[in-house]
């Protein structure tokens, strides 16, 4: 990082802060700081869930996961333009016309105080400990390329984000997620311009993806019904539909964004908008990942991208093993380079059979040089001195290491502005959320019914701070989570069934009241737990079987046990 | 356990926020008739089956 980069990343970020702290200065009562006064156009609304959505993680594992595993995880985004149709037709329409501030109050009109409760619990659980690894995710990687302790920049994320979200409330959160991604649209379609400049003089982009296709990096549809394979169309259009269905109709940090929406036609075209650009953004992001796999064809790329398991290695008693691979990897690099060349030649001059026989030899020599990876991993597996933290998939380190190495000073400070500003807007929102939950759901409900607005604004400002601080904590301790991504996902597929459930009956099943739905609540969430535990099915399969259980045993509980409850 | 009284949706509290909407709204939900939003979801399930055929494209193409 040079003073250019220093300058661009602190003036990028300073800016964004006080711009949203201006924007809000007029915030009177809790409605203004959690809803922004109901006053925000579609284009806002709509810009705001895609920032909340996009955490940090997404800019910096989505290129890695197309450079190791290929553009593939798009179809986990299939089901995503349905649940917004779903969404803009049933859950939007409800929480307008009651004028709910958080989802939970909803509940409580529909069923009754206790479910409200409850359903409140389950969210605040889960989100300050998804969180909690939103905050932790990015720091680790900043501490590796700023040379800074972890525990530093997970305190200086936390703290950044806390000081605008407290001062500002939605408003800011919304203003500023309006920038953010506008930075972060403009940074990625640098990032791509300069990674396709990179290319060896000559090389089209039909020819780059001809090469990313033959090494197997452009399989983005698979029509096999696989119920073991986590990416298929179908997982994607079914298992996607739930995931996205309880993530945008029950989770608080987005229903919080779209009730932003000064009427319910505004919030409907902020969430088509969002269902309009999220696919082709991902696969932008994902080809960008590709493109870098095909620049690293002709640059020999780093021996493992994540420097600090890599110094490891070095300094360890198997450093000779080391250097044989490395050795190895060298001469299996140029012989790959060899028949890259000619399966290029063969593209541009050559008869059919001859570039289906230069493609194979390609994939023969870089499965070779794959193999010689998966070694070096096994090396540093073993030689870690806590094999359960050792980070052996270098892939989230991939595309910051290429940032840093490859592209002109300036954009590098641009990107690390785009992971900072990516991680603010989640979590921001995700402060604001909890902090709307704990003011409305709890305090409002059940401590002081009957403060002043500006009672009620100081309280909202404390719950901020509150939730923020516990976030940033907890985020200390995320490295015992093991695999980050994984974490957040599992972590959510353990509760969002649950609450998915929740809704869906609350909207469609209008004969089950709130006995039934309580206890077919806590009966599911025991058996999801039980489910998670001794591992009956993958993780992403609780949020269908969540849903499903309250379902159906709202509606067993509601015609045997509380059936004379109707009568009464 | 306690008696589970019936709760209909429309409850006095949800009847008092609904007549809450305001006049824009209720003018703007006129002015957008279901066939309007119809339309709307009938060109994010085309644009999505758009994007799974270019995917398609795309992977098969590039194999």
């Amino acid at each position: 990082m040079t003073y250019t980069d220093w300058l661009v990343l602190c003036f990028t970020l300073l800016g964004i802060v006080l711009y949203g702290i201006y924007k809000s200065r007029k915030n009177t009562g809790i409605d203004s700081y959690f809803l922004a006064g109901r006053s925000l156009p579609w284009y806002q609304v709509g810009l705001s869930v895609m920032a909340t959505q996009a955490s940090a993680i997404t800019f910096i594992a989505g290129p890695g996961q197309a450079y190791s595993d290929g553009m593939r995880f798009i179809q986990f985004y299939l089901g995503l333009p349905l649940a917004v149709i779903i969404l803009c037709t049933s859950f939007i329409p409800n929480f307008h016309r009651l004028r709910v501030v958080t989802a939970y109050e909803y509940l409580e009109k529909r069923f009754d105080a206790k479910s409200r409760v409850l359903t409140v619990v389950l969210f605040l659980f889960l989100r300050s400990l998804s969180t909690a690894i939103s905050i932790y995710a990015p720091s680790i990687i900043l501490s590796t390329l700023l040379h800074l302790p972890t525990g530093l920049t997970t305190c200086l994320i936390g703290l950044l984000v806390i000081s605008y979200t407290v001062s500002g409330g939605a408003k800011a959160v919304s203003s500023t997620q309006f920038i953010q991604m506008l930075v972060i649209f403009s940074g990625m379609g640098l990032a791509g311009y300069e990674v396709f400049h990179l290319l060896p003089k000559g090389t089209g982009f039909l020819e780059a993806m001809h090469v990313s296709g033959t090494l197997g990096k452009l399989n983005i549809i698979d029509f096999h019904f696989d119920l073991h394979n986590r990416y298929t169309i179908w997982s994607g259009l079914i298992g996607g539909l739930f995931l996205q269905l309880s993530y945008f109709g029950t989770d608080q940090s987005q229903v919080g964004r779209y009730l932003t929406g000064s009427s319910i036609a505004e919030s409907r075209l902020g969430l088509i908008l969002n269902g309009f650009v999220k696919i082709p953004m991902q696969f932008l992001i994902l080809l960008l990942g590709t493109l870098v796999f095909v620049f690293y064809q002709w640059q020999q790329p780093p021996a493992y991208f994540n420097q600090h398991e890599l110094n490891l290695i070095v300094n360890s008693r198997d450093k000779s093993a080391y250097n044989d691979l490395e050795k190895k990897r060298q001469v299996l690099f140029e012989a790959k380079k060899v028949n890259l060349d000619k399966y290029i030649l063969s593209l541009r001059v050559g008869e059919s059979y001859e570039i289906a026989h230069r493609a194979a030899d390609l994939r023969r020599a870089q499965e070779s040089f794959d193999q010689n990876k998966t070694s070096l991993r096994k090396l540093i597996l073993k030689n870690h001195p806590d094999s359960e933290l050792a980070d052996i998939s270098d892939t989230n380190y991939m595309f910051l290491n290429f940032v840093l190495a490859y592209l002109p000073h300036g954009t590098i400070g641009m990107i690390i502005a785009i992971v900072f500003l990516a991680s603010m807007g989640s979590v921001a929102s995700a402060c604001n959320s909890m902090a709307s939950c704990s003011v409305v759901d709890i305090y409002q409900r059940w401590i002081v019914k009957d403060g002043s607005e500006s009672h009620y604004l100081w309280v909202s400002r404390g719950f901020t701070i509150f939730w923020g601080l516990i976030c940033v904590v907890f985020a200390l301790y995320a490295g015992r989570f093991g695999n980050l991504l994984e974490a957040v996902n599992s972590l959510g597929s353990l509760f969002y069934g649950t609450i998915l459930g929740i809704f869906l009956v609350a909207f469609y099943i209008r004969s089950i009241q709130g006995n039934a739905i309580f206890y077919a609540a806590i009966a599911s969430e025991t058996l999801i737990f039980i489910a998670a535990h001794y591992k009956w099915m993958e993780y992403l399969w609780l949020n269908v079987f969540g849903a499903l259980l309250v379902v159906l045993l709202s509606f067993f509980f509601q015609k045997t046990i509380f059936k004379q409850s109707i009568k009464s | 356990m306690a008696a589970d009284t019936p709760k209909p949706i429309n409850t006095t509290s949800s009847i008092e926020s609904s007549l809450a909407l305001n006049q824009a709204e209720k003018s703007e939900e006129n002015e957008f008739k279901p066939a309007y939003w119809k339309r709307w979801y009938f060109w994010l399930a085309v644009f999505l089956v758009l994007q799974i055929l270019f995917f398609s494209f795309f992977t098969y193409y590039f194999k």
